[in-house]
């Protein structure tokens, strides 16, 4: 792609590499949910017409740009910027499960969607997340339909996920 | 290109993303130990080009397959990934077990070194957690079980395991009312009774295959331990740490639980 674009789009190249710089400098995490913002809060925290009791906790922001698109979903996010991959060391610390937590005590919370990829490693963060709602007297759900073994939230394609979404199973 | 290698019964141990479609996989298998291959189209997240074939739904741990690849056991490219048998899952709350025994052939098995009994013993493992669906007394002992009979198979194929029967020096059998220390490569030496040791009959027991009790689990755990922190030599184990913060996280989510003026 680089060498395409020096050869015959310069102006584009020169273009793209600013965009890049301005995103590198710029985009930081929303404070509230972690999803990749350039301002403090991301556009879903400060709608203020999202229902702030229905949290949706997803892998990746790829996965919130996903539901945001399968048009169905009025709640607000969390992102946990990976998954629970004990054998790389990544646990609850690097997914912000603390940062979580708080969110949950803050009592707004009512209802959280496990929508992590539906992987082995998905489930088990889909299973410690769950763990941290219950604690809190929360319901708690994970899409189980449409979404195939191994496959990743963003590219199952939207009526898929719409349907994950509206059957949702309660974890016992 | 050269031909695939005869498909091999395996389990994926763990897969890393690589390049911009690629994973490498760790397999451990049945005839060639530990296998580290090059798979295309499979991941990393993110990347878009994840095929939808299946492939990448069958490379998941804890998952019985047949698979093969062409050229080495260590950097060749994986040919074919077929399921073999019905599908398993792990129930969640026994996933952290199962990341644990996955951590412990990556860390301590050799590639390309077959071990069939340990893959058996990996196997029926798998198959105990698999069946250890809630949280209760008998279950929790099933999975202790299963991890210290893996746990004693894996050394005792790397030679790593003395015999658990007999004191180390005099060769004599265990006292069962007698307590006694593991030196790892040495093997159990007798305590001054009144220190505190690890049983001779939980030893016994143990040494015997007999794993179903507390007291001999408990004793079963602390004795392979500590053989295994001298293999590891030094090397943390990740899964360990994980599971400590997981420990952690949902302690302090408890008393905030209970904290909650209104609960
Ligand atoms: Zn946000």
């Amino acid at each position: 792609m680089a060498f395409q674009l020096l050869e015959r789009r310069r102006d584009g190249a020169h273009e793209l590499a600013v965009a890049l710089s301005a995103a590198l400098e710029d985009v930081g995490h929303c404070s509230r949910c972690r999803m990749l913002t350039d301002g403090d809060l991301c556009p879903v925290c400060a709608d203020p017409r999202r229902d702030a009791a229905i949290l949706c906790v997803v892998e990746s922001p790829a996965d919130v740009v996903a539901v945001e698109q399968s048009g169905g979903f009025r709640g607000r996010y969390f992102v946990l910027n990976g998954r629970l991959s004990p054998l790389d060391g990544i646990g609850p610390e690097e997914l912000g499960l603390q940062h979580f937590e708080a969110l949950l005590a803050e009592g707004e919370v009512t209802e959280v969607i496990l929508a992590t990829n539906a992987t082995v490693e998905g489930q088990a963060t889909a299973h410690v997340v769950g763990e941290l709602a219950r604690q809190h007297g929360l319901r708690a759900t994970r899409i189980a339909q449409g979404v195939p073994m191994g496959g990743e939230l963003e590219s199952v394609d939207g009526g898929t996920l719409a349907h994950a979404l509206a059957g949702r199973l309660s974890l016992e | 290109m050269s031909a695939p290698s005869a498909p091999v019964a395996a389990y994926v141990l763990h897969l890393r993303a690589f390049r911009e479609s690629g994973a490498i996989v760790d397999f451990f298998t049945r005839d060639h130990g530990r296998v580290s291959v090059f798979a295309h189209g499979v991941g990393p997240s993110g990347s878009g080009k994840r095929p939808r074939n299946g492939t990448a739904g069958l490379l998941q741990p804890f998952t019985s397959l047949l698979v093969s690849w062409r050229g080495a056991a260590d950097g060749g490219q994986l040919a074919v990934v077929e399921a073999a048998g019905p599908p398993r899952t792990l129930p969640p709350a026994r996933l952290m077990s199962g990341f644990y025994l996955n951590e412990l052939l990556l860390k301590l098995m050799a590639r390309d070194d077959a071990h069939p009994n340990v893959f058996d013993q990996y196997h029926a493992a798998l198959e105990v957690l698999a069946a250890a669906v809630d949280q209760s007394p008998l279950a929790r002992r099933a999975e202790a079980g299963a991890l210290r009979r893996f746990e004693h198979a894996l050394l005792e194929a790397l030679g790593l395991c003395g015999d658990f029967s007999i004191e180390a020096g005099t060769g004599e059998p265990l006292d069962p009312q007698a307590t006694y220390r593991l030196r790892p490569g040495l093997g159990l030496m007798r305590v001054a009774s009144g220190v505190r040791g690890l049983w001779g009959a939980d030893l016994l027991a143990m040494a015997e295959g007999r794993l179903d009790e507390d007291a001999v689990l408990a004793t079963a755990r602390l004795a392979l331990r500590e053989l295994l922190d001298a293999a590891l030599d030094g090397r943390p184990l990740l899964t360990r740490q994980v599971a400590r913060g997981v420990a952690n996280v949902m302690q302090s989510s408890r008393r905030a639980g209970r904290d909650k003026p209104d609960s």
